[in-house]
């Protein structure tokens, strides 16, 4: 059964005449890892809204694990909320300035645990993601200012794993880090997506990053999937002339 | 007097914090001739913008140069603001990583490139437009007369960028510095911005240095590479020196380090592992030492800039065997 399934999504912002999502569909089984491929401006981050429900569509629907979202309970969606996780583009951004680490990684198991967790078991769920991560844990007291990009964007893994979602969504989480800092992270994410059977949505303009990510690749262009299908496949034999275009822009040497 | 323009000769800033003194730049030696297109590549913190922004006379308040920089034998470090501003702008000019940050949003995008021209070349508003407007069809925006009435935030990234360098091109200068100017960019307009850059170098022969943490991308467009880690350079060349002949492990773990390349055995990218070296406590001995799989007690000594033959110089104890690719 798959986990995520997005069918025919149609959404247009206010006042726009043109759709920002148009007819889009895919679905990912546990496990799998989909990269999104695009331009800004083509609908990647829309995308991950309208997932996350925090854009409401206009037509089509969004099963997770078979079952709509539209007309899920309250509690439902806590749940969803969960089981589904947000890495964000820009690490120091998304972290609260005013927590600690220790906090920002507390926050979230408060909030979304099944049940009320004791000291102890915190600390322990704590210990494991920042293992996770490679982090050491005297940064607890320490707060997001103190890091570099590179560690801020660690960070927020761990925040995002500490809850043990089944999926994490990560929007272009390596493109505001330098080159050797990103391929750190993207071995992070490389060793959880393995260790745990996690399955990833991975948004990139950047084919060449998404390529090592991701199973099934998705490439969209102004709100369209345009070809989608295996990452192999794609990367050496695009049938689009736009997913050529993008697999041109790469710098190679 | 030789072709130099720029000569940036033991240039060393520091910062002075509260946590104690920053150096971000050691000792830097740096030339660049009339018409040359090079890179200066590395992590952040690396210290490669500071050189720059030393040069262009904006280093922050708690900021100390020492050294020299001349630019046509003329003593540009620690100037007046007076001097420099004959200079900036007109005989050096520079774009920045964020469009949006370098433009002011209560301008329209005409009346910041026409106060170029107006202040450095005294030309009055119609001919200060009309020069604008050419600029603008130069830099391959779509709809020139029409950007030229809009606001920056009417515009997407890379026509901002468009923008940005046109403004950078106004006064034609000998020496466009544009620091990590495709890096907020998505890898299509990248590739645009990079010809316009290429084209500016090609066609009026002036010296253009790209500062950036892409090795890949400073390989394609340059002629002469610096790599710079913890504020020193610890290797320089020709492209293809650096490209098929590099020295340095770190120049090699950089080339490898790039999403472009495979995916090693155990189906990993090639990270650097560990961090650069805390800029607070300088170290003793090389800068790498702590990352590097050749180190050992040799290296607890600052390797010196060594020159090999053709201008390739690289600081190392251990150096590479020659004829290794990345």
């Amino acid at each position: 059964m798959s986990l995520l399934d997005v069918k025919n999504i149609d959404l247009s912002y206010p006042k726009q005449q043109e759709k920002a999502l148009n007819a889009v569909s895919f679905s990912l089984s546990q496990g799998q890892a989909l990269g999104v491929v695009g331009e800004s401006g083509c609908g990647k981050s829309t995308l991950v809204r309208a997932i996350l429900q925090l854009q409401k569509y206009q037509a089509g629907d969004i099963l997770w694990k078979g079952k709509s979202l539209k007309l899920c309970t309250v509690k439902q969606k806590q749940q969803f909320y969960r089981q589904v996780q947000l890495i964000f583009q820009d690490p120091l951004d998304a972290l609260n300035p005013r927590f600690t680490i220790s906090q920002i990684l507390t926050e979230p198991l408060l909030h979304l645990s099944e049940k009320k967790l004791n000291h102890l078991e915190i600390a322990k769920k704590i210990a494991q993601v920042l293992d996770y991560v490679g982090l050491e844990s005297k940064i607890l007291n320490r707060y997001p200012h103190e890091f570099s990009g590179g560690q801020c964007q660690r960070i927020g893994i761990a925040r995002a794993m500490i809850v043990e979602p089944e999926l994490l969504i990560c929007d272009e989480p390596v493109s505001a880090l330098d080159v050797s800092v990103q391929a750190q992270i993207m071995n992070v994410l490389l060793d959880l997506k393995e260790h745990n059977n996690l399955s990833l949505i991975f948004v990139s303009h950047d084919l060449s990053v998404v390529r090592h990510m991701s199973d099934h690749i998705l490439v969209m262009q102004q709100g369209s999937v345009v070809e989608q299908g295996e990452t192999s496949q794609i990367y050496k034999h695009p049938k689009e002339t736009y997913t050529q275009t993008l697999l041109n822009a790469i710098v190679r040497c | 007097m030789t072709n130099k323009l720029l000569d940036i000769h033991k240039l060393s800033v520091t910062f002075s914090t509260d946590e104690g003194i920053v150096h971000a730049v050691n000792h830097v030696d740096l030339s660049i001739k009339a018409g040359e297109a090079i890179a200066v590549v590395g992590e952040s913190g690396a210290g490669k913008s500071q050189v720059f922004q030393a040069v262009m006379g904006l280093l922050t308040k708690n900021a100390q140069a020492t050294g020299e920089i001349s630019f046509r034998s003329q003593q540009l470090l620690n100037q007046p603001d007076s001097v420099l501003n004959q200079i900036r702008g007109q005989k050096i000019s520079m774009v920045f990583q964020d469009p949006m940050t370098s433009l002011n949003p209560y301008l329209t995008v005409g009346k910041q490139l026409v106060e170029v021209l107006q202040v450095h070349q005294k030309l009055s508003f119609k001919q200060a437009k009309v020069r604008s407007i050419d600029m603008l069809h130069a830099v391959k925006l779509r709809n020139p007369e029409q950007c030229f009435n809009q606001y920056p935030h009417e515009l997407s990234g890379g026509m901002r960028q468009r923008i940005v360098i046109a403004m950078a091109l106004l006064c034609r200068p000998d020496l466009l510095i544009a620091d990590e100017p495709t890096t907020a960019l998505d890898v299509t307009v990248q590739a645009s911005i990079m010809a316009l850059f290429k084209d500016f170098h090609k066609k009026n022969n002036r010296a253009v240095v790209l500062i950036t943490h892409d090795l890949p991308l400073a390989l394609i467009f340059c002629e002469r590479i610096v790599v710079m880690y913890a504020g020193t350079i610890i290797e320089s060349g020709r492209t293809e020196d650096i490209l098929y002949r590099h020295q340095h492990p770190y120049t090699q773990a950089l080339l490898a380090a790039s999403p472009q390349n495979d995916l090693n055995a155990s189906g990993r990218l090639h990270a650097i592992e560990g961090m650069p070296p805390d800029p607070l406590k300088p170290t003793s001995g090389c800068a790498f030492y702590a990352r590097c799989q050749y180190a050992d007690q040799k290296c607890l000594q600052v390797p010196k800039l060594i020159t090999e033959s053709n201008q390739h110089q690289f600081a190392c104890f251990h150096p590479l065997a020659k004829g290794v690719t990345a």
